[in-house]
């Protein structure tokens, strides 16, 4: 192949790579300036939007009242998707926690803590702790101890 | 101060790796950062295994050692080749990512669903805490994973004395600048000079600096086997060599280490190369063969002794072979194959795979690429989950392991020279057998 076609080869590619660079940064760069809209939908939640501001507040705020080493059931209200990638938001912020589903498996015999998001629960075994940012945080009564 | 240790453990990493390569300076340093990973992740197994609590001076200590020894290996460079406007291109698409990621507005998911609480967890364990990864609801992180971007983001934070996420994306800003000085060391050494090689690198550093802002990669450990694989290139490119069974061999084992993908692709590079061998000499030479496999097997074993004594091996990761699932994969193949999914389009540069394999100097390299999407086709038809649904969340994260080294290498193709006429033969005739 001569020269020139090669370099219109790439030539080609590089208009074709630096189109889809500038067109990525430019959406990149208007959704930023769109962060303060809520997303409703969990999967779709990033750094920088309200709601994850709001729980990481919440999550902050809790990590200060749990003794590292416990189990925390984290509940939020909608559907299970949602639920699902909530919790996994919350694991996210309490490291040192281990943050199960309420459906998990003996979640009332080996939870310390209940973290509602959003939703008041109440149930006579839940002592609420305190009233965070976005949530609740309940001590469980009679619960196992923390590890 | 947490920017601070993420730049110390690299320099240290960069520095137990020393000797490793006498390839051009950015790539030489890529490959001793690569070299030094995977001592470190060793060093931390080791510590595991033996219950020893990672710290400052444990994790400083046998690094310098490690440079110590390095230092005393001889180490010639060889010049670097100028710099020209694909360099300042390449650099401003860095940039525009480097700038994005320490915001965390281009967080992968995954830094949240696992690598970023796993480092978060390590840091706070001071160890990988294998009994955590092995509670029954923790199936979601992949426990079964390979460690070493988490050991990378806990490793930084205990230098630096807290974990902050923020400080974490520069990993991955790291990675693409190895990427790109990879990337044009495999160009300056396959002979590729001039306009073309500045194409070249411009149209790598755009494609990915635009598919990882669009797709959020900051925090993702998928740059890594992107990584290996563009590090690979300069020895898969020149004949074989001593150096570059080093080469290979660390590149593969930093694949291995990172991402459970990367263990294929580890075995495919070091096969590779040890296919060139044993066809160029008529023989297999055993000390080649140990430069290319021990690295990989002492990640692999230390992997598997540890995923399967603490049962952290997930059951939907394999599965039987089902040529039924063709429909469902397909439709997620043209799922993802949208204009924005497909990195606008981009993905179809793997269908020049083929066409790599011909041409005798990118052949082996190709080979390993090709040999790589052909496993994760195989996994589609065989992992047993929602097979349209791992098609559609995994594909275009997956294609970025392969695009750069197809861009390098299809560069490398349109960069080749046409050889000289042989001295007293007609044109016609030197031609013939000129395979390149």
């Amino acid at each position: 192949m001569p020269l020139g076609a090669r370099r219109l080869v790439l030539g080609f590619f590089l208009a074709w790579s630096v189109f889809a660079f500038l067109a990525e940064l430019q959406e990149a760069m208007e959704v930023y300036d769109r962060r303060s809209v809520h997303r409703s939908d969990p999967v779709r939640w990033q750094f920088g939007i309200p709601q994850v501001d709001i729980l990481q507040q919440c999550l902050a705020e809790a990590r200060a009242l749990i003794p590292p080493g416990s189990v925390v059931v984290f509940t939020s209200p909608g559907p299970e998707a949602a639920a699902f990638y909530r919790w996994r938001w919350a694991a996210y912020g309490l490291p040192e926690s281990d943050v199960i589903q309420p459906d998990t498996p003996r979640a009332g015999e080996i939870a310390h803590y209940l973290l509602s998001h959003r939703v008041p629960i109440r149930i006579p075994r839940l002592e609420l702790v305190k009233a965070l940012t976005g949530c609740r945080l309940y001590r469980v009564q009679d619960g196992a101890e923390p590890r | 101060m947490s920017h601070l240790g993420v730049a110390l453990l690299m320099v240290l990493l960069v520095l137990a790796g020393w000797g490793i390569s006498t390839a051009g300076r950015l790539h030489r340093w890529t490959l001793q950062f690569m070299t030094g990973a995977v001592i470190f992740h060793l060093l931390l197994a080791s510590f595991d295994f033996l219950g020893i609590r990672w710290s400052r001076a444990a994790l400083v200590l046998p690094l310098a050692l490690a440079a110590v020894l390095g230092f005393r290996r001889r180490q010639r460079a060889e010049r670097t080749e100028r710099t020209g406007w694909g360099d300042g291109a390449a650099l401003f698409a860095l940039t525009a990512f480097g700038l994005f990621a320490p915001t965390l507005w281009v967080t992968t998911p995954d830094f949240v669903y696992h690598w970023g609480i796993k480092g978060h967890r390590f840091f706070l364990a001071r160890g990988v805490d294998y009994e955590w990864l092995a509670r029954d609801w923790n199936w979601v992180l992949h426990p079964d994973y390979p460690n070493l971007l988490p050991e990378l983001f806990a490793g930084s934070a205990l230098l630096a004395g807290r974990f902050e996420a923020p400080s974490m994306m520069l990993w991955a800003v790291l990675f693409f600048a190895m990427t790109i000085a990879s990337g044009r060391e495999a160009l300056r050494q396959a002979g590729v000079h001039g306009p073309l090689a500045q194409m070249g690198l411009a149209v790598l550093a755009f494609s990915l600096a635009g598919f990882a802002i669009g797709q959020r990669m900051a925090g993702a450990a998928d740059w890594m086997p992107a990584l290996a694989l563009v590090a690979s290139l300069p020895a898969l490119l020149r004949p074989p060599d001593r150096e570059g069974d080093l080469e290979v061999g660390f590149a593969a084992a930093f694949a291995a280490a990172s991402k459970i993908e990367g263990m294929p692709l580890a075995v495919f590079l070091a096969g590779v190369q040890l296919l060139r061998r044993v066809l160029g000499e008529r023989r297999i030479n055993p000390v080649a063969a140990l430069r290319l496999a021990l690295p990989t097997a002492a990640v692999a074993i230390l992997w598997a002794a540890r995923t399967f004594v603490h049962g952290l091996y997930q059951k939907f990761n394999t599965g039987a072979f089902d040529p039924g699932r063709a429909p469902e994969v397909l439709r997620g193949l043209a799922e993802v194959s949208a204009w924005k999914e497909s990195w606008h389009g981009l993905t179809l540069l793997l269908l020049l795979l083929p066409l790599l394999l011909l041409p005798r100097r990118t052949r082996p390299a190709a080979a390993v690429a090709t040999l790589q999407l052909l496993f994760y086709l195989w996994i589609y038809f065989s992992a047993a989950v929602d097979t349209e649904y791992q098609v559609i969340s995994s594909f275009q994260r997956l294609a970025m392991h392969l695009i750069p080294a197809v861009v390098v290498l299809g560069t490398v193709a349109l960069g080749e020279k046409a050889p000289p006429p042989l001295p007293g033969r007609g044109d016609g005739e030197a031609g013939e057998g000129a395979g390149g």
